[in-house]
């Protein structure tokens, strides 16, 4: 339980671009803190370097008070969880969970303490004299977090974790996790790719991309207030509109080699001849009508482009709606973001 | 300490290579140039008599020819009867599968002596072969099957038929059974998807399988020397019977350096050919 | 259907010599008469009585487990190293380490004799079990580097994050890990010691010879049904052996793919 600091990371595979380029980080103490990025983005090798498992080329890693920078791997106390989950098969689930305590030479007695209380935190009672190939997807992601947190680590790191569960046993796992990880108020470091599973579980969420933090912030403020056109694109459905342009945006007129920026659920839909409110405006037709889940898409090409509006699957607006039928969009100057092209 | 800990794990291993590959090899290289005084004296020196003298004999040659015929014959041999095993051993998909290939490598893990003598019974004089042909009157007299070059090809063939089996499983890695499914929906008989799909997939297993059953055929001892009864003659055996019978180690040297380069060069000529073809 | 029938004689090829040493070995003749007039065992009690091939016999059983156990000491941290370690030149030098299994064995064997033989090493255990090293050697690197290879990935760095240090790691992930491939490769170094004649004809000394090479040596002077004794030994040493690793790891695992 400590805070973590990541000054100017940066690591190169041969010749490549840095896969981790001068990143800068901070997780405060008992934070739940999400390393959100596109795949390639260099979030592996970030936490590799956290853990010791790949040097660093430049730049300081403290955790603590502590530089563990040049700390070797099995000194840091450091959890990690692996995409792979990384278990032991020729250990069962007992072995696997209390190897940490038996490498820091906890004694016997305890270490079977501790492991039926990983066992038990990670619902896996009953399961502990199992081999790893005799355990289900799920169950084997909780033996690799249970592994990871028994022997009680000043940081724990989780790597894509949930990716190769299925999605309902992901959404269940990822509250388990955040019960687990407050619980035992350990700073943790999420990676993953997936933006529904960072804004959801994550108190902070840091948007990573081509090896640089690109903005930190709750998921609220990385939601609404993206600092660069990256974030805006990544999280969320966002719909562009390249300048020079008749749109107003938050910071003012949109002009040349500038991109607007407006999610679609802000942008509402016009039948025809119905006067535009807001002071954005365009007219089209319509394309296409997407379902996504409860809410329905209308795509429409409009002067200023494609542009997306959603509205909720159970609104009148968008019966009787067809493609090819004119429409109006409209939507407002403060929902409307602004970055250089 | 982390850059020298590849460099202290491969040493021991690194020096064992060297003395009992690179220094004997290189050591052949220099006695084939030393001066053989007879009756096992040899005179240091760098002379390329011992050369001369090999390669004015003509029995040389003989022995040159002899070898790359058995070789040739062998590896043929051990190709062809190897290949239905190996297919086999590649699509099937019985229970028994890891039995039946322990069987087809089994050669492997007993001494060719052993199966030298194995040989001996089936083909010898008063052998399983011969007693069968007279007993059915098909020969009036037991057909010499051993002691000469008959032998010799039957027992060395089925000595490197286990290495062509390994080479050519591990050459089959592109032959994709939905090929060949796809030929058969597309009308051809089975034994047009053999020849015009399963066979060309399979050249370069078959030229693998060729090509190291010819190069152990080529330097083999035991089985010309056993089976033969010393009236088959190849590289193989007269570079020990120099070496050991008439203590010319020059002369030995000198041939050993000889069949190792043909050797090289068959390897090299593979590689060169395989390469070619691959581009 | 024709293809069944040529596989199943293409076995029978391949299997005659070793099925048919079987017959005679427990023939009651003098010569390897076939079919064999009659039953007995009196081979196998001549073979056992054979003060110089029982000898032999231990002295290879000996030698064969020097040369294992040296194999793998020599063998194993070599191929960790090419198959877990990054440093230059890796792909050469597992070339050169398995160069050995390409080249004739003869040639490797008259090379030794002409280094060995100055040096006194000629007919002694030390010369010996290094000139088996030429032939078991390259394989146990061989072996052992495809098995390190081949290990999933994650599970080193695994064990070290829980604080295991590399020699843990080593001896508690990496070697268990690894423990089908080394079983495998210990045995067959064992047989191809044990059976190994080539190198061994050229520097056994009268007083240290090796079971293939007095075995050699007894099918060269004469053909009577105790070599075909002596076969059936070493085949069923052979099978017992392919039978102990089928049942400690599955041997099959490692030939076929
Ligand atoms: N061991 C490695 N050797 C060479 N390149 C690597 C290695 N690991 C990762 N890379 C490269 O570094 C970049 C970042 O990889 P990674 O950290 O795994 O990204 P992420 O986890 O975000 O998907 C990628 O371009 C990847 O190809
Ligand atoms: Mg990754």
């Amino acid at each position: 339980m400590a805070r973590l600091a990541l000054e100017g990371l940066t690591k190169a595979y041969g010749t490549a671009p840095p896969a981790v380029d001068g990143l800068t980080l901070e997780a405060e103490e008992g934070e739940f803190l999400a390393l959100l990025g596109p795949s390639g983005c260099g979030k592996t090798t970030t936490l590799r370097m956290v853990a010791g498992l790949v040097p660093a080329d430049r730049g300081r890693i403290r955790l603590g008070e502590e530089d563990i920078t040049a700390a070797p791997v099995h000194t840091r106390g450091i959890g990690l969880v692996f995409q792979s989950y990384a278990l032991f098969p020729h250990m069962d689930a007992v072995g696997n969970i209390g190897f940490g305590l038996e490498m820091q030479g906890v004694p016997k007695a305890e270490r079977q303490a501790r492991v039926a209380e990983a066992l038990r935190l990670t619902r896996l009672e009953g399961l502990g004299h199992r081999r790893p190939r005799e355990l289900s997807g799920g169950q084997q992601q909780r033996v690799a977090l249970a592994r990871a947190i028994a022997i009680r680590p000043r940081l724990l790191l989780l790597d894509e974790c949930l990716s190769n569960l299925d999605a309902k046993l992901r959404e269940e796992m990822r509250g388990e996790i955040r019960d687990i990880q407050r619980a035992s108020a350990t700073t943790a470091l999420f990676v993953t790719h997936d933006q529904t599973e960072a804004l959801s579980i994550c108190d902070t969420v840091a948007v990573m991309h081509r090896g640089r933090i690109e903005q930190r912030g709750t998921p609220e403020e990385i939601y609404e207030r993206p600092a660069t056109r990256f974030v805006a694109s990544f999280i969320g459905r966002m719909n562009a509109i390249d300048g020079p342009a008749p749109v107003m945006t938050r910071e003012g007129p949109l002009g040349a080699g500038e991109t607007a920026m407006v999610r679609p659920h802000r942008v509402r839909l016009l039948r025809e001849g119905a006067a535009a409110e807001g002071d954005n405006a365009a007219s089209g037709t319509v394309r296409r009508i997407t379902y996504i889940g409860d809410i329905v898409q209308v795509q429409a090409a409009t002067p200023l482009g494609p542009l997306a509006a959603e509205v909720s699957g159970a609104s009148p607006l968008w019966r009787g709606l067809d493609v090819g039928a004119p429409v109006g969009l409209a939507w407002s100057s403060s929902d409307t973001l602004r970055f250089p092209a | 300490m982390k850059g020298a800990l590849p460099f202290l794990l491969l040493a021991p291993a690194l020096l064992a290579l060297v003395a009992v590959f690179v220094v004997p090899i290189a050591t052949i290289g220099r006695i084939a140039l030393y001066v053989s005084e007879g009756s096992g004296a040899m005179r240091e020196a760098v002379a390329l008599d011992t050369f001369r003298t090999l390669f004015a004999d003509s029995f040389t040659w003989e022995l040159t020819r002899n070898s790359a015929h058995l070789a040739l014959l062998c590896a043929s041999l051990a190709t062809l009867i190897a290949y239905p095993i190996a297919l086999f051993l590649f699509r099937t998909e019985s229970r028994f599968r890891p039995l039946l290939a322990i069987l087809a490598v089994a050669p492997l893990l007993v001494s060719s002596v052993v199966r030298v003598v194995g040989w001996l019974v089936v083909l010898g004089d008063q052998g399983l072969i011969n007693a069968a042909l007279l007993s059915l009157g098909l020969v009036d007299r037991a057909v010499p099957l051993i002691n000469n070059w008959t032998g010799v090809v039957i027992g060395l063939t089925e000595s490197v038929m286990p290495y062509v089996i390994l080479s050519l499983l591990a050459g089959f890695g592109r032959l994709d059974r939905t090929v060949e499914e796809a030929a058969a929906t597309l009308g051809a008989p089975p034994w047009r998807v053999f020849l015009r799909v399963t066979l060309p997939l399979s050249l370069p297993a078959i030229a693998l399988g060729w090509l190291i059953g010819f190069v152990l055929s080529f330097s083999a001892f035991v089985s010309p020397k056993l089976l033969g009864g010393g009236r088959v003659f190849v590289l193989a055996t007269e570079i020990y019977d120099l070496a050991m019978q008439a203590v010319d180690w020059p002369a030995a040297a000198a041939m050993a350096l000889y069949a190792l380069s043909l050797t090289l060069l068959v390897l090299a000529a593979y590689t060169v050919l395989t390469r070619r073809v691959a581009a | 259907m024709i293809f069944r029938a040529l596989v199943i004689a293409a076995y029978g090829f391949l299997l005659a010599p070793a099925i048919f040493v079987v017959a005679i070995a427990f023939s009651s003749d003098r010569f390897l008469t076939f079919p064999p007039p009659g039953l007995s065992l009196r081979w196998f009690a001549t073979l056992f009585e054979h003060e110089q091939m029982m000898a032999a016999m231990q002295r290879s059983a000996i030698l064969a487990a020097i040369v294992t156990t040296l194999s793998l000491a020599i063998g194993v941290p070599a191929a960790y190293a090419i198959a877990r370690l990054r440093f230059p030149g890796r792909g050469a030098i597992f070339a050169a380490l398995t160069a050995p299994l390409l080249l004739p064995t003869l040639v490797v064997g008259l090379g030794i004799l002409l280094v060995f033989f100055p040096y006194g090493l000629a007919g002694t255990w030390p010369g010996l079990a290094l000139a088996h090293l030429a032939v078991t050697l390259p394989l146990v690197v061989r072996i052992m580097t495809t098995a390190f290879a081949t290990l999933p990935p994650d599970l080193e760095d695994a064990a070290a994050t829980l604080g295991a240090t590399p020699l843990k790691v080593a001896f508690r992930i990496t070697l268990p890990l690894a423990l089908p491939g080394l079983i495998a490769a210990a045995a067959l170094s064992f047989l191809i010691s044990f059976d190994e004649v080539v190198i061994s004809l050229f520097i056994v000394g009268p007083r240290l010879s090796t079971l293939p090479v007095e075995m050699y040596r007894y099918v060269e002077g004469h053909t009577d049904p105790m070599v075909a004794a002596l076969a059936v030994v070493l085949i069923l040493l052979s099978i017992s052996v392919v039978l102990l690793v089928e049942r400690l790891v599955g041997f099959t695992r490692t030939v076929s793919k």
